[in-house]
Order: C-alpha cells, then structure tokens, then sequence
C-alpha cells in the first residue's frame, strides 16, 4: 500500500538565513498558525513532557511565519527544531489533515518541514548541538554499506533461508545489528508456516535521520533499492522495521514508481499467511499484556490492527491496552530520526511515563512491534525500575508457535 | 492619562537570573523563537506588531510558590506580567501588550485531588480539560466544560474568560462549574476565593462572593494556580438531532419552544442561520450535504439518563416539527456535533465569492443577547460585515450566524449570538486592520449595545474594537469606574496584563 500524503514541491527550495522566507513557506507556516487551537501541540508527546509549545508543530509553523514578519532568524532555530519526535501525532490531529485532507494538497508535514529545516540549516553551514550522536550513528550505517550482505549471515546463522526473491525480508541496518532478533523470530515464523522467502540484503543507509542530513544521499540509496528490487522480481517487500516500511509507503511514492511491489509489514504478513494457511499458534500463554503502538504505524501510516491480531491468535493473550486512537499521544520516547540521540533525557521522561502508563494497567509486559521501542524500553526500565518488561509480539507469536529463538541466536561482534 | 510604557522596569540579566532560580534553568525562555510565539493567541491579530508584543522573558512556573515569587520580584521591579494558559482565547487576554513577563501557565496541570463523594476535583489551572476527563472517565464522571477549544484550552484560560460551554444549558458554564480557585495577587499574596471562604462549598452567604470578582478578569488582577471544580456524572445519553427549516420565522419560534418547554435536560439549542448553511455548502470537503430547500437547521441536544433523554427527545421532535421542521437523520445528528470542537480551524474554509478556495482565518464575534433581539441583531451583524466586505474586497467574508443558547441551567432568555467573519489575515494592511477590521468589530460591539445587549458572552471584551465599547458604553452605569478602583487598589503598580479592559485608565490622575 501507500499512504498518500502531500508532495510539496515548493520544499525543493532551500531555506536560508541569508534569504527571505519563500511566499509559499509563508503560506504553509500560516495554515497551522492560523488554525491556532494547537491540537498539534496537546497531542505531541514531548510537550506533553517539557510543556514548551515552541517544541510542538504549531511552534515550529509559527517561527517560520514569525521569521517573515522580522522576528527571529533562519539559524536560530535548530534549538526549538531539534525537538520534534517525527511521531506524525500532529500531522494526524491537525484540522488542516483531519478536515481536509489532502483536498488542497495542503495537509500538514510537520516531518518533512523539521527534516527539510534542519538539512537546510547543515546546508547553510550552520550547526545543531549535540548533532555529532547523529552523525556517529550516521557514518557507522554508512561504514557498513561495504560489507551490507554479510550482515545477513551473522544476523540469520543457522537459519535455512530458500531464496526465493519474489518475497523478500527487508531488514535496515539498525534491525541486522542491534534487534537482530526481529529478523530472526520473522524468519523462522515464516519458515514454520512453510513461506519461501528470501533476504534483500543491500538496502543502504534507510535511517529517517539521513533525511534530517542529506535528503539526496538518503534518495540515491532509495533508488538502489528501488532498482534492486525490481532486478531481484521482488512482489512482495515483507518489511521488519515499521520506522523503514513507514519510509517505503510514505516517502518512496513521493519520488519512485513501486507499481507492482507490495510492501507489507511483518506481522500483517504473518497473519496473512497464518490464514491462508490455516494455522494458528498452539501453545497456549495466559496472559494480560499492556501494547505500545509504534508511532511509525499507528500514526504515521495510521496501521494498527494487525500486531493486535496476531497476539489476538495466541490463546490466552490478552491486550489490556487503550486503543490506537488513544496512543497518538504516546511514544516510547525514541522517535522516529535524530531525537533520542539528542535530548535523552526528555527521550526517557517520555518513555517512562509511557511504561508508568502500562504498569497502571497492572501488567508486567509491555508487547511492542518496534524494535526501536525495545531498544528505547528496555533502557527505560533499567533506568527507572518499573516492573514492565518491553517483549517484542514476534517473540509472543514465536513462542506459542513453538520457535525457540534464543537458543538458535547468533552473535553479533 | 495612561502609565506611560516607559515607567516599567525592563527585563534585565539580573531579573533573568532571579527568575531562573526561582523556577529553574529550563523553565526560563529567552530565545527570541520560543517568546515570539507567546505574542499572540486564537484570533486574527496584528502581524505588524509581532515584534513589539513578543514578551521579554517566558516563564513556566510548576505550582503557586513559583508565581509568588515571579510576581513579587515583578512587583517589586515594575515588570508587566501577562499570564498565559493554551494561548487559544480570542479575546486576546494572552497578548503581552507592554511585553515584558510572560507567565505561562502549562506546566501547573497536576491533578491534586478527585473527591468522589463531594463530586468535585481539585486542579492545577494548567490543566486541559479533555486531558482532565480522560482521568474521570473511568470513574463515570465528567468536568463538562465544553468548547470549541476543548483539545487544547487550559482551566486557567477558561477562568480569565469567564469561558462558556457548548452544554451550558444543562450544566453551566465556567462561573458556575468552577467552585473555588487560588489567586496569587500582585504582591505574591495568596487568597482562595469561593461562594464564600471554603474550597469545595458552592453555595454561601458568608461575607462578599470574591469568586465572582475574579472570574474573566483577563490576567488583570492575579494568576489563579489551582481550582477546585464540578463533577457531573457521565450523562447515560448524549443526542443531538438537526432539523430543517425553510424560513427564519419557524426557526426562530422553533428555537423559542424547544428552550422554554422546560426540559431539565436539554443542553443546547442552536440556529445555523442562512448564510451559514450557504457557506457550509460552499464547504464541500468537510459539510454533509443538506438538500437545496434547506435555509435554516436548527440543533437541539440533551444530555442525561436514558429515562429523562428519551421522552424528552420525543417530544422535542413534536415541538419541531409543529413548526415545520424536518428531522435531518442521525448521520447529520452524529457526524456534526462529533466535529463540532474540529471543524471551523482549517484555513482553507475561505472562499472567494466564485467558490475559489482561499487562504482565511476565522473570527467568531460573541455577542450576548436576550431573546427578541435576536433578529434585529442577526440584520444588522450581516449588514455591517457586508459594508466591509465591499470597502475592502477579498479581506472579508460572512461565514454566516450561528445562534445558541446562553443561559446556564436552562435554555431560554439568553443567547449567544455569533458572527463569524472569513479574514484574510496575512494580507491586512496597517489600514485595512485600523480601518476595516477593527471598525467593523466596533461596529458589531456597538449594535450589541446599542440593543442593550452584551459586547461579549465567552471571549471577554479586552479586544481591540471590543474594549472601548464594552468599557465605555456596556459598563457606563458605573461598572468601570468601580473596576478601575479595584484595579488600582489590588494592581497599584498596574503590572497585570496591562493595557487590557482600558483599565490603563486607572491610573489616571
């Protein structure tokens, strides 16, 4: 699928502070000032922390106008920028999106604005503070573009994969090497349900916080996969990371025919498959289980049901959550680009008073479909010793399906 | 004679430090982005002034011991204060006029207490009120205050306004739904103001109601930090049923006998006037479509327990249809009263007179008015706002009137009748805003006057076009002059949010 969202082109012009704001910017900046009942900001995870609304959508629009009108300058905004979660909580809530849609092709992009201000910022020669943490986990991506197919010997050791390109895992960089064990439990559930796939093994640098850097490197490696794709016949793109297939169904339409792949996210392939196949897991696991939606799928490409089904098919799971309409506000805290690498102290306030939030329930396992909010948990809860454990729904679903993956677990050097 | 701008202490590095130790490092803002976007609120404003109403310094304040402090040194330095909840008021109650503090309330949003059994909850004024009921749903209750910026306007707002709900009639508005509240006075003295000296008694006849003083004082008078407010239970029912009407006169007398019928739970009752359907229709993106017969739609909405709701939706339906009107059906009921927080923020409403989508912002004048001036007011608005749509083509558009009922408890004598006015805000000129915009509000605010009703029902009549009226002419049997004494008596300094109400006029030889 795609999820059609406004293509401005008008963003192709570079912002500066050595020019005036371009006619369209102002207009695009006003149409959320305008609004200003600020459901972008009551929405927005870290204002929910800092309460500081120039952290916030509206905030961001109205420097901008702000600065056409003479107040304020082009390079003084990075502190305020560099807040943004890139969450699309306000892209979703804001009037301009929910009432209007993408009529006017004027639907709010608070992340393409924030990327596109921070890359013309770096363009422009300036400086964000505490940027080189993005920069680091930049260049060591880049470092493995190189040797990017080995990875997937290290990452899959002892899993038999058939090779068959027409469905391909895709898996990023970040998932082959810090949350190897979603490709992993992905691979064996679909071996245990008899799917032949194979690995797209060279997808380059896909982090969201390229786009933050340098749109054009982070688009040369979009059309090598794009390319590759179509040489390997891929059909169907089975995708592990919802921060990548957040990117291929939103981004990549922007610039890229992807006529005839069908990107399909991990667990809505899973089950998929499990239907098809009439299969379902068998080993039972009483449970009640908090769920933490990744903004990635609930907000950004607004796909939330099918990690809820799938825990749904394992007997005795439970999901004692609130719905996904009601996690916009949430986030684990990481976001999706530069911010956790930045602010990581209000990354972890967000991500504690998520975790607070599901021990409330009275649980002790929070299932995420992120690895990015595994990651971001798990350090949450040895910081903070709340008694709420971050378990991937790949490892529930694995589990109740009989693959034990930590006994088959590679390691990574 | 006014206070001169030039006798207020300026907002110097040692204030900046000052304030940092009193509310810590992070809770300061001095960059020029993060202050610039605390110079305006919810209404068409004055771009060109941006910059000489972007406050000197912003502050967040975490409970009552912070704003002490903030307004003793600014007291004691003669810095002005301007205090700012969600920033989504449109009376412009939170535009730092004199710049100097802002004081932003957001981070005061803790919930100290949910009393149960006494049906009332006691907050930080920080607090917004669908994060508030969000809380209380679980428990079956709600705090029902609920307007169009229900998402993101904060408690402490709502009490500067004296804020009026969509669903007053049933349950009240802010003056009735805010039991007590503490105020941090200008020389950092702290008081609790209720119906008399205690915090959660609603009723009293000991000594003067001060609540009352201090409720829609616009940041004039203090900075109220926490409030104690009602619970209702969750109604069991919520309907909403829109009828239509082909002439004013039928739903005029339509509105007339639905909110004097004398149910105990209708909430609201509303008129959408011709000109609002016709701009509803020119909204294709976002209206359902009305047949073209359509001229008038009337909305009647209660709230309660089913056994109440029920017999009293059935006779309501009687009631309209007596006066010829035609139930328009539950998607119409449901649908529109779901948006009805949403619908009126998206720019691109505006339309040019082809139907051309344009870039609009929008303004919603809120004049109180009794029943039997409803339609020479509703004339009159529309002919003040086409003048000025002829003077100065494409500024301006009429959105159309909407009309509903104002009176808490109940749904008759008192309305809130409303202009709504398409601006094209980033092509006002100097003289377009002196004398377009701001006369033609004037204009509004003197036909309501002239009628012997009300400048403002919700807003608060601080604005500019609105304040000169209201002070003047609406308060001139000595109103004023009284609120002066009190400004000058609690605000000698004349600190607080200075320049609002014409209240500069206190201090006066």
């Amino acid at each position: 699928m795609t999820y059609q969202l406004s293509k401005k082109d008008f963003y192709a012009e570079p912002l500066s502070k050595s020019k005036a704001i371009p006619e369209e910017f102002v207009k695009e900046a006003y149409l959320v000032f305008a609004c200003r009942h600020k459901f972008c900001r009551d929405i927005c995870p870290n204002f929910d922390i800092t309460r500081n609304e120039a952290h916030t959508s509206y905030g961001f629009h109205t420097s901008i106008l702000a600065i056409s009108r003479g107040v304020g300058e082009f390079d003084k905004l990075m502190d305020n920028f560099t807040y943004c979660l890139e969450c699309g909580a306000c892209e979703l809530r804001c009037p301009n999106t929910s009432m209007g849609g993408d009529f006017y092709r004027r639907s709010t992009t608070t992340l393409d604005l924030v990327r596109k201000v921070r890359r013309d910022h770096l363009a422009d020669g300036g400086e964000i503070t505490d940027w080189s943490a993005v920069k680091d986990y930049l260049d060591e991506h880049r470092g493995l573009v190189a040797t990017q197919d080995e990875l997937v010997t290290k990452w899959a050791e002892g899993i038999k994969l058939a090779g068959d390109m027409k469905t391909a895992l895709f898996v990023d960089f970040f998932t082959a090497t810090q949350g190897t064990e979603v490709p992993r439990l992905a691979a064996q559930i679909l071996g245990k349900l008899g799917v032949k796939f194979g690995v797209y093994a060279t997808p380059g640098v896909t982090a969201p916080e390229l786009l933050s850097e340098d749109e054009e490197e982070w688009k040369k490696y979009a059309t090598d996969n794009v390319k590759h794709f179509k040489e390997l016949g891929i059909q169907t793109l089975v995708v592990v990371n919802p921060h990548d297939y957040a990117l291929l169904i939103r981004e990549y339409p922007k610039w890229f025919d992807m006529d005839g792949i069908d990107t399909v996210f991990v667990t809505d392939f899973i089950l998929e498959k499990m239907r098809e196949k009439g299969v379902a897991p068998s080993v039972a696991i009483e449970g009640r289980f908090a769920y933490h939606d990744p903004c990635t799928l609930n907000k950004l490409v607004v796909e939330a049901d099918s990690p809820r089904d799938l825990v749904a098919q394992v007997t005795g799971a439970e999901i004692v959550d609130v719905p996904p309409g009601n996690q916009w506000r949430y986030c684990c805290g990481n976001g999706n680009g530069p911010f956790r690498k930045i602010h990581e102290d209000v990354a972890y306030r967000i991500g504690q008073k998520r975790l607070r939030a599901a021990a409330d329930l009275g649980v002790d396992t929070i299932l995420v479909a992120c690895p990015h909010c595994k990651d971001q948990f798990t350090d949450v809860k040895t910081k903070s010793g709340l008694p709420v454990e971050p378990v991937h729904v790949l490892e529930l679903v694995a589990k109740s399906m009989g693959v034990d993956w930590e006994t088959t677990s590679p390691t990574i050097g | 004679m006014t206070v001169a701008t030039t006798t207020y202490g300026a907002v110097t590095d040692e204030v900046i430090a000052e304030l940092k130790r009193i509310v810590g490092d992070e809770n300061v803002l001095t960059d020029l982005h993060e202050r610039a976007m605390r110079a305006f609120n919810c209404a068409p404003a004055p771009l060109q002034r941006w910059a000489d109403q972007t406050p000197d310094v912003v502050v967040l304040p975490g409970g009552t011991e912070d704003v002490v402090d903030i307004l003793k040194l600014a007291n004691e330095r003669r810095i002005p204060v301007t205090p700012r909840g969600g920033g989504s008021g449109l009376a412009d109650g939170a535009m730092p006029l004199r710049k100097g503090i802002c004081v932003d309330i957001k981070r005061m949003n803790e919930i100290f207490e949910i009393d149960e059994e006494n049906m009332c909850a006691t907050v930080g004024t920080g607090i917004n009120m669908l994060k508030l009921n969000e809380v209380l749903e679980p428990l079956g209750k709600i705090f029902p205050d609920d307007l169009a910026g229900y998402a993101n306007a904060m408690l402490g707002g709502r009490i500067g306004c004296g804020g009026w709900t969509l669903v007053g009639g049933r349950f009240g508005h802010i003056p009735d739904t805010v039991i007590s509240m503490e105020c941090v006075l200008p020389d950092g003295q702290v008081i609790w103001v209720g119906g008399g000296g205690t915090k959660k008694i609603r009723k009293s006849s000991s000594g003067y109601r001060l609540k009352d003083l201090f409720m829609q004082h616009q940041g004039t008078l203090c900075i109220v930090t926490r409030a104690v407010v009602e619970l209702y239970p969750k109604s069991e029912v919520e309907f909403a049923g829109y009828f239509a009407f082909d002439n004013w006169e039928d739903s005029y007398q339509a509105l007339y006998d639905i909110t004097t019928a004398g149910f105990g739970t209708i909430s609201s009752a509303m008129i959408f006037d011709e000109e609002k359907i016709d701009f509803l229709r020119r909204d294709d993106e976002a209206f359902i479509p009305l047949p073209k017969d359509v001229r008038f739609v009337n909305l009647m909405t209660f709230y309660g327990k089913k056994c109440e709701v029920e017999p009293a939706v059935k006779e309501g339906f009687q009631i309209m249809k007596a006066r010829g009107g035609r139930y328009l059906g539950p998607e119409q009921g449901e649908g529109d009263w779901a948006s009805r927080h949403d619908r009126y923020h998206l720019s691109y409403h505006g339309r040019t007179p082809d139907g051309q989508a344009t870039l609009m912002s929008w303004h919603c004048e809120d004049t109180a008015a009794y029943h039997t001036a409803l339609p020479a007011l509703r004339a009159r608005f529309h002919e003040i706002c086409r003048k000025y749509m002829d003077l100065y083509p494409g500024l301006f558009d009429d959105w159309g009137i909407f009309i509903y009922t104002s009176n808490p408890f109940k749904g008759w004598g008192d309305y809130l009748i409303e202009i709504d006015i398409g601006v094209a805000e980033l092509d006002l000129t100097p003289d377009s805003w002196e004398n377009g915009w701001i006369k033609m509000k004037k204009e509004i605010a003197q036909a309501a006057v002239d009628m012997e009703c009300s400048v403002s029902i919700c807003h608060g009549s601080c604005r500019e076009g609105d304040d000169d009226v209201a002070m003047h002419q609406e308060m001139r049997h000595g109103t004023f002059d009284m609120m002066k004494k009190i400004k000058r008596m609690i605000d000698p300094n004349n600190i607080m949010n200075p320049g609002k109400y014409c209240l500069d006029e206190a201090y006066g030889d």
